[in-house]
């Protein structure tokens, strides 16, 4: 999605300042104050990802009058009119209403999209890089994202935490996780 | 009754063992830190902890989950009280007039207050489900899969639209995770469902990877994206004497017992946890001190801390009761707790108390002991736990999201588990920005296939024949009871929403931490 409303680098610094005095001044984009678009969307995605799957399935033996399929159409249905009436009841929604509902999803972007490329590196590269690695810089992430600004001592936080992870798991759990690189294969 | 006392001996005889009270020592450590720190649930710290208690018996991590369902409740009204941010939705009531009582330099009666509340609720409720569960259990020993399909409905159709701010959104939750529900075999005809050629989604997605996306994962997202938006809070010190004194004592003890009173039959409700019964017994002493000489509400009322405290607790306690009686989860945290069981092979429900009897009375003997250790922890210490708020959020939150990955990464080790957990936890940080409750989610997962496969048995049995659904006087009085909340919830919405103003104004406020 592109979120044009708000500019990341344009957010007061994370502490304590009297949040939103000087929102009202700032014109409305197509996306403020109507956050139910995106669950519309997902809810819609989820219809169509059960309606297609429906369709193509394969189903094995008689499974009765409802059978393995029946449950889907009905979830697919729920899901469709319960979308179509929120993105519709986003589309109507007055300026005034918009506003104050903009207020209150103001949310700092580029923190999020940190945070989830953390998340998302660790979830790709675990298997190839390791647990160590991976664990330190999701951590390192996480804690920028959320306004630390002391990479190097989030690294090192982070850090201290994998390893003592890894040796209580491994060590007590039998439960092993990835060295990757600093296997020593 | 007396069945059901030896039973309990010998349950505390089972419990009593050293491993067993640290254990229940931790989980009420643990419940209560969760409990303190704003954003934080039980619901999501039994979530993390559900994957690293693969190697433990199932009594143990039972108790110690318990014990931080509990501790939970406990903790939360800590911060409310102190800093007037509810550690979670369950302590908004209590921040009202607890936080007024702190401002007006009685923190730590306020404290103790909301500390003994919470035991009284905790200790009614399960010396209740002692006596009544196994009754309900031999009563649900009768249901067949008509009157599992009205329980599951019920339970849908009450926590999505009846209890959810906007039904809509509640429901859009619930569309979400039945759909969750759906992906995996068939379990009656052995058909591959939505499963898309992935071999690892055969089994379905794991309980665990949902729940700690949805709650974990979210969760951090959430407050990464409301960095920089936050308003400062002032941590009130709280000073003095720790003790109620005699008048306090004899005002607090009848708020206590109603608050309980109140809270007991919510748990047996799927009402999605324990915000509404706090509310309810927040109102009712609101009305009560209006007719009194010298009303104190407004200016730190002792039993607008005592009631819901108590309210809390009890809730949680009988949905402990249902849970185990009825395999009925009333709340995201008992869901998860549900999930836990099915991890030992156990299924809550009528024949858990024959098949696995003595894990169970040892886990409500468990809880008792939990009770107590909390009330111990949290009477005299409560102002050290709140020095706990001073940790820096960002590593709380860097350290919850490595546990979440180390989860769900302990489950499987599969690279399909990671991706749905970055996918879900996207979705349920879109859910959270827009006001869309979570707890829906996790209730659709745990009871969809229930609801699914009662249906089509039922369908099976009776020749098709849809009347077969209330044939019987079970579901008829479930679907009763659903068409009265149907209709309490259209009357209440039809309603000038005049006297409920001010309360859904903090909801709204502080539904950034709103969960159970």
């Amino acid at each position: 999605m592109s979120h044009t409303r708000l500019d990341p680098a344009a957010e007061p610094p994370p502490a304590g300042r009297p949040p939103e005095t000087e929102e009202p001044t700032s014109p409305l984009s197509f996306w403020d104050g109507r956050g139910e678009l995106v669950i519309g969307a997902i809810l819609l995605v989820v219809a169509t990802v059960l309606v297609t799957g429906n369709l193509g399935m394969n189903v094995i033996g008689d499974g009765g009058l409802l059978g393995p399929q029946g449950f889907g159409w009905f979830v697919a249905a729920l899901a469709t009119v319960v979308g179509v009436l929120l993105t519709v009841a986003a589309l109507r929604r007055s300026p005034e209403q918009r506003r104050s509902m903009a207020a209150r999803e103001r949310t700092n972007w580029r923190a999020v999209g940190l945070v989830m490329l953390g998340i998302i590196a660790f979830s790709a590269l675990i298997d190839i890089v390791g647990w160590l690695i991976m664990a330190t810089v999701m951590f390192a992430a996480v804690a920028t994202g959320l306004g630390n600004r002391n990479v190097v001592r989030n690294l090192a936080v982070g850090f201290v935490m994998a390893a003592v992870i890894q040796i209580v798991f491994s060590g007590m759990l039998d439960l092993n996780l990835p060295s990757g690189l600093l296997g020593g294969r | 009754m007396m069945d059901q006392l030896t039973h309990l001996m010998g349950g505390f005889g089972d419990v009593l063992t050293p491993m067993n009270l640290l254990w229940i020592t931790l989980g009420a450590f643990l419940g209560t830190a969760v409990g303190v720190m704003p954003g934080l649930g039980s619901a999501m710290a039994v979530a993390l902890l559900l994957p690293m208690t693969f190697t433990l018996d199932p009594l143990a991590a039972l108790i110690l989950f318990s014990g931080v369902y509990f501790g939970g409740l406990f903790g939360d009204s800590t911060a409310g009280i102190l800093m007037n941010t509810p550690g979670n939705s369950t302590a908004i009531a209590t921040t009202f007039e607890g936080h007024a009582m702190a401002r007006a330099g009685r923190a730590p009666q306020a404290l103790a207050t909301s500390a003994i509340g919470a035991f009284t609720g905790g200790v009614l409720a399960t010396t209740l489900v002692v006596f009544f569960a196994p009754t309900m259990a031999d009563l649900a020993t009768k249901f067949g899969p008509g009157e599992y399909f009205a329980l599951a409905l019920f339970a849908f159709v009450a926590i999505s639209a009846i209890v959810s701010e906007s039904p809509l959104k509640g429901l859009a939750a619930l569309a979400i995770g039945l759909a969750l529900a759906l992906v995996g075999t068939d379990q009656s005809t052995g058909t591959a469902r939505f499963t898309f050629e992935v071999p690892a989604l055969f089994d379905g997605i794991s309980i665990v990877v949902i729940t700690v996306a949805v709650l974990a994962v979210g969760e951090v997202l959430h407050s990464a994206g409301r960095v920089g938006h936050r308003g400062a809070h002032e941590l009130v010190r709280s000073k003095g004497r720790p003790w109620l004194s005699g008048p306090e004592f004899r005002a607090a003890l009848p708020a206590w017992l109603r608050g309980a009173g109140i809270g007991v039959p919510f748990g047996i409700i799927p009402a999605g946890g324990a915000e509404v019964p706090t509310f309810l017994a927040y109102s009712t002493e609101r009305q009560l001190d209006r007719r009194r000489r010298k009303p104190m509400f407004g200016k730190g009322a002792i039993q607008g801390v005592a009631a819901p405290e108590a309210a809390g607790n009890a809730t949680a306690g009988s949905a402990m009761g249902a849970l185990l009686s009825l395999g009925l989860p009333t709340s995201a945290t008992a869901a998860v707790l549900l999930a836990a069981f099915q991890q030992y092979g156990m299924q809550p429900g009528p024949l858990l108390f024959e098949r696995n009897g003595a894990i169970v009375w040892a886990l409500l003997a468990g809880l008792l002991l939990a009770t107590v250790v909390l009330l111990i922890i949290n009477l005299p210490f409560a102002p050290l736990w709140a020095k706990l708020l001073l940790l820096p959020q960002s590593y709380l939150y860097a350290g919850i999201t490595v546990f979440a990955c180390l989860g769900v990464y302990a489950t499987g080790a599969s690279k399909t588990d990671l991706a749905i957990m970055c996918v879900l936890g996207a979705v349920a940080f879109a859910m959270r920005r827009t006001g869309v409750p979570l707890a829906p989610v996790l209730i659709a997962v745990i009871l969809g296939p229930l609801a699914e496969y009662s249906l089509r048995d039922a369908m099976a049995n009776s020749g098709n024949d849809p009347l077969t659904l209330v044939s019987s006087p079970i579901t008829l009085s479930l679907y009763a009871l659903l068409l009265l909340g149907l209709v309490w919830t259209v009357w209440r919405r039809l309603r000038p929403a005049a006297p409920a103003a001010v309360e859904e104004e903090h909801e709204e406020e502080t539904s950034g931490s709103g969960r159970t």
